[in-house]
């Protein structure tokens, strides 16, 4: 069993559902109800990527290359500064938390200035990148950090160098991971554990300190386990009827059966029908992240996300990333929109629409600002289907709801999805940081 | 009760509560129900509109309601286009000043919108439950969508409101009563269809239905759709009457649900578009890796890695297969010859490190695997370029479950001059599928046991 999974959720029966496409002559085996129920208790099969920092394309890292002697210049980062590179906000999946895995190359160096005639000095070469994790389930909400730890590069006069030979770079990948991400007293307290199985929200910040050369750092959801209450007669997405012969306590209980009295919601029919239900309304894809970072050398100074700007024109629809492109083309470089696996009954793009569009329906949280004039981000997967986005005065998350239009086929060009703006000619300058779309059954 | 099977036409859906069409010959036509109720609407006094009396099931529903109509004469003359309850209670959409104007609970607007040019329009009014709602005062999603079949343009307009109150009087379409004040047709306008739908229905829908239909997409990939979900109320019998035996919706829902968190592995748009040269080939740039891969010159290295593209993902338990879209640009800044390219886009099972370069491989447990879709093509294109990938590959795991995507390039692929040629990379996209040809598809659990 891999380390990333020390408790994944396996079923063990049935196989197959109860109802099949059965070809001719085939062997049948017939399973009893508590089989379905059984396997309704392990849905959260999720490896969602939830939030990433990547070069983005860019040809360097924002570190300095290690050629200049850190005693005389104010080159390097800062010892102590986090550099926030993104923030996404996601539902996760009913049973799932998080963990962390990072590729990347030994760090560059680190500097303080220790005042005087010292002046600026080496602090070595290392980095960190932290998420901090707020799990959030209503009015309770709980906060958590995790670290990984870079070792630094030993190259170089002073260590810390950037490899030079061709290939170096990839010979040097490191990899780490972060096993498990949980909600603090998660595993000890199953109060806590019912809190945050079922709803939880989760804001995922990304920072980096150091000197780091990340290639590709992700945060993504891993099943874990599904507490519950067995008198909760909520709405589940599990069904919760495990009882014996289980190789594991898939679903655990809060206390113990409690004789003529004990009212138990985890099984029969109607819960069987209700946690089909929500399991067809809250599961989906994860659409995208993405978080601007401009990976410009001079980032690190800055010390923070450097927003994706987009100044004013006319109010045509112009492409974010190139206001040489105006308005949608699906020919224009973008997103994709890969929700074929989630088509909804209700939007059924099968019987609707004659198997030949879909649309999923999602939430779109941006975090944007501009200047002077009232300025709009418009998300737009095909012609006919957008999600627009008034950019606020001062940066903001705005929420805003709708469809987009999907692909019908995992393996269809369609669904390509433009950020396209509309910033008034008067100066305006509208900025984006970061954008979460969510699946929003 | 209607019978009527349930097909993908526009008319047999389960939601439609009404479906008239054929207005523009005459409103007698219009009022015709060609949907499962075959429930007539009454012509109106003056035959200038048509309208329910006291919809008390059928049509007496606020949200989720869509509702339809297609208009081949638009007139901007102050009018009807549906009328929903007495004066305190109505919904209303109407024409007033030039302006559309949806009402709810009276006589207060809250989607004011200007009337389009085209002389043929098509106008959805949708309400929805609001996703986002912070209570009572914001419990209603309305959107309204125009679109000027004349020009080709759509616009829509979204506002929150507070739930509405039910009407219990007429529901009139094309006048605000059934005597035909204000009606849209006196004012000079003309309504071929109505639809009435009581689910919220999205614009594509509607496009499918009225505009123009997209053909049938090519695929290898398994599909699992929803069925019925269980609390849907189609209107004809009890809720959930339909679906057979509890269990054996439950048992076939099984199946479907257990797919659908597949998605996207890498959904990039890049923001670093940086230009690579020909001339990097030579160059001892670190962050490239050359692999052994041939191409033009026999023995020469042309495909290379570069970190910029590269990224680790987890897999979906029941994905075998990537789909691979690359959005680049590649061209010739010394002249107008055209010259060959190629890309690659991989899947590894680990990083693949093959020893070269300054320190020991750091991962020698698992021996390497990969996989990948490739195309060459001549090119000597402006920006921002092309698509030019859509393809699918294997998906190639390793031991964390986790696969190794990246994308590699070949400058010059046949050796054909010594131009400065350039490449910039755009966009990459990695969606995961499960692709019918390479076997049977997993029916068990998370572990992809067969059944």
């Amino acid at each position: 069993m891999p380390a990333e999974y020390p408790r994944v959720i396996v079923p063990d029966e049935p196989k197959t559902a109860s109802v099949v496409a059965v070809a001719p002559n085939s062997t049948l085996r017939l399973d009893p109800n508590r089989k379905v129920w059984r396997a309704q208790d392990s849905q959260t099969c999720s490896h969602r990527v939830l939030a990433e920092y990547h070069l983005d394309g860019s040809n360097s890292w924002p570190v300095p290359t290690g050629t200049v002697d850190p005693t005389t210049a104010d080159a390097y980062p800062e010892l102590n500064t986090w550099r926030t590179v993104a923030v996404h906000h996601a539902r996760l999946t009913p049973g799932c938390v998080l963990s962390m895995h990072c590729i990347y190359c030994p760090a560059g160096l680190t500097q303080l200035n220790a005042g005087g005639i010292i002046g600026w000095i080496s602090k070595g070469a290392w980095a960190h990148l932290r998420a901090t994790v707020t799990w959030t389930n209503g009015a309770s909400s709980v906060t958590t950090e995790h670290t990984i730890s870079m070792e630094g590069s030993l190259k170089g006069d002073w260590g810390g160098a950037e490899n030079t030979a061709a290939s170096s770079d990839w010979s040097s990948l490191k990899e780490q991971t972060i096993a498990l991400m949980v909600p603090t007293d998660f595993d000890t307290d199953p109060a806590t554990a019912v809190l945050y199985s079922e709803w939880t929200e989760v804001e995922i910040e990304l920072e980096v300190r150091g000197g780091e050369r990340i290639v590709h750092a992700i945060v993504h959801e891993v099943p874990y386990v599904h507490w519950q209450d067995h008198d909760d007669a909520g709405l589940l997405t599990v069904h919760g009827a495990a009882t014996g012969n289980l190789d594991k306590p898939r679903m655990p209980q809060t206390k113990a059966r409690d004789g003529a009295t004990f009212d138990d919601n985890r099984k029969g029919t109607r819960r069987a029908l209700q946690a089909m239900q929500r399991q067809g309304e809250r599961l989906g894809p994860r659409i995208l992240q993405w978080a601007a970072n401009s990976h410009a050398t001079t980032a690190w100074s800055i010390g923070d996300q450097s927003p994706l700007g987009v100044s004013g024109s006319a109010t045509a629809l112009r492409n974010a990333f190139d206001t040489s492109l105006s308005g949608y083309n699906e020919a224009h470089p973008g997103w994709i929109v890969a929700g074929s696996m989630a088509q909804l009954h209700r939007l059924n793009g099968e019987m609707f629409m004659r198997g030949r569009a879909a649309v999923v329906p999602v939430r779109v949280i941006v975090d944007c600002a501009r200047t002077t004039t009232s300025s709009t981000l418009r998300l737009q997967s095909s012609a006919f289907e957008w999600i627009d986005i008034t950019i606020p005065a001062s940066r903001d998350e705005v929420v805003a709801y709708g469809y987009l239009a999907s692909q019908v086929y995992g393996d269809q060009f369609r669904g390509i999805l433009l950020p396209l703006c509309t910033v008034p000619n008067d100066g305006t300058v509208a900025s984006l940081y970061n954008i979460s779309v969510d699946f929003w059954g | 009760m209607p019978t009527r099977e349930q097909t993908t036409d526009p008319e047999d859906r389960a939601c439609i509560r009404f479906y008239g069409e054929d207005g523009a010959t005459s409103l007698a036509n219009l009022a015709v129900d060609i949907g499962q109720y075959e429930t007539d609407l009454t012509v109106g006094a003056g035959t200038d509109c048509v309208y329910a009396a006291s919809p008390a099931t059928r049509l007496n529903i606020g949200v989720p309601r869509t509702i339809a109509l297609q208009i081949t004469t638009v007139t901007t003359t102050d009018s009807v286009l549906w009328n929903h309850g007495a004066t305190t209670e109505r919904d209303r959409l109407r024409v007033e000043a030039s302006n559309y104007e949806y009402a709810i609970g009276g006589t207060t607007a809250v989607i004011t919108a200007p009337v389009p040019a085209g002389t043929s329009q098509i106008l959805v009014l949708r309400s929805e439950p609001n996703p986002g709602t912070t209570g009572a005062s914001d419990a209603v999603k309305a959107t309204l969508e125009i679109y000027d079949v004349t020009n080709s343009v759509l616009t829509r307009y979204t506002v929150d409101h507070p739930e509405r109150v039910q009407p219990t009087a007429d529901f009139v379409f094309l006048a605000v009563a059934s005597d035909g004040t204000n009606s849209y047709i006196d004012a000079g306008g003309e309504c071929e269809a109505i639809r009435f739908s009581s689910r919220a229905v999205p614009f594509t829908e509607i496009a499918q239905d009225w505009i123009a239909s997209l053909s049938d997409p090519t695929t290898a990939a398994k599909l699992q759709r929803q069925g019925m979900a269980v609390t849907e109320d189609s209107g004809i019998g009890d809720v959930a009457e339909f679906h057979g035996a509890a269990i054996q919706h439950c048992a076939a829902e099984l199946r479907h649900t257990q797919w659908r968190t597949m998605g996207t592995l890498a959904n990039w748009r890049l923001r670093n578009v940086s230009t690579y040269l020909e001339s990097s080939h030579t160059a001892t740039a670190g962050r490239e890796k050359i692999m052994l891969a041939p191409g033009g010159n026999l023995g020469v290295p042309k495909y290379r890695l570069h970190l910029a593209w590269f990224g680790v993902f987890p897999v979906h338990p029941f994905a075998n297969s990537l789909w691979a879209e690359i959005h680049v640009r590649c061209f010739n800044s010394t002249d107008a010859d055209l010259r060959t390219f190629g890309f690659r886009v991989y899947s590894f099972n680990r990083i693949p490190i093959v020893g070269a370069g300054d320190d020991e491989p750091g991962d020698g447990g698992e021996p390497l695997e990969y996989a990948y879709a490739q195309v060459t093509f001549t090119s000597d294109e402006a920006a921002p370029g092309t698509w030019r990938m859509q393809k699918k590959l294997p998906i190639m795991v390793g031991q964390h479950g986790k696969t190794y995507v990246g994308l590699a390039y070949a400058h010059d692929l046949l050796d054909e001059g010594t131009e400065s040629l350039q490449i910039t990379v755009r966009a990459i996209h990695t969606v995961q599928f499960f692709d019918t040809t390479l076997g049977v598809p997993p029916s068990g659990g998370p572990t992809g046991e067969a059944g």
